[in-house]
């Protein structure tokens, strides 16, 4: 989560880091999807 | 007929054969055997790499599916970033929401995600977006 010197963070970085995380559990989400799949194959 | 039988070098030539017909049939036996053996050697291999063949397929299929996928989500992250972009720049945006005691909430949440299984070894996953704004 991007912030400022003091700790506090405005809207825009609140945005921005909230964008990041979806799109870290999103990436982690499909590989989790693939691993199963594989396994199920197996 | 006896004083055939009672010539030495018949029964030695008699013998000869028997012998030579005895080896022909242990030669023959031994060469089917293992052509039969060979069959069944065959036939389990092709049986093993049938299978192998099919989860091959299986696995280059999941892999197709992944990377279009995993590329359909990028092409969306980024647009979705790019959209952001012009968004925050909104004044709205520009004001304060969140204090240090939030960012230390943060930073507490981040490290408990982050927690490590017992007897692993620390895993530091690479950044997973680079385009981020």
């Amino acid at each position: 989560m991007p912030r400022n010197a003091d700790g506090s963070f405005t809207g825009a970085q609140c945005v921005a880091g909230a964008l990041d995380l979806y799109d870290i559990a999103g990436k982690i989400r499909l590989q989790l999807l693939a691993v199963i799949a594989a396994e199920r194959a197996r | 007929m006896m004083k055939l039988l009672a010539n030495p070098y018949t029964l030695i030539g008699a013998g000869l054969l028997f012998l030579l017909a005895v080896s022909g049939s242990y030669l023959k036996g031994r060469s089917d055997g293992r052509a039969v053996v060979n069959a069944q050697a065959m036939r389990a291999m092709k049986k093993g790499l049938d299978a192998l063949e099919v989860r091959r397929v299986q696995v280059d299929h999941l892999n197709g599916q992944l990377a279009s996928a995993q590329s359909a989500q990028s092409t969306e992250t980024r647009e979705i970033f790019h959209e952001s972009v012009k968004i925050i720049d909104r004044p709205v945006y520009r004001t304060i929401c969140g204090d240090a005691d939030a960012g230390r909430l943060f930073d507490r949440a981040r490290t408990n995600a982050n927690a490590q299984l017992a007897g692993e070894p620390a895993f530091t996953p690479a950044r997973a977006s680079s385009n981020a704004p």
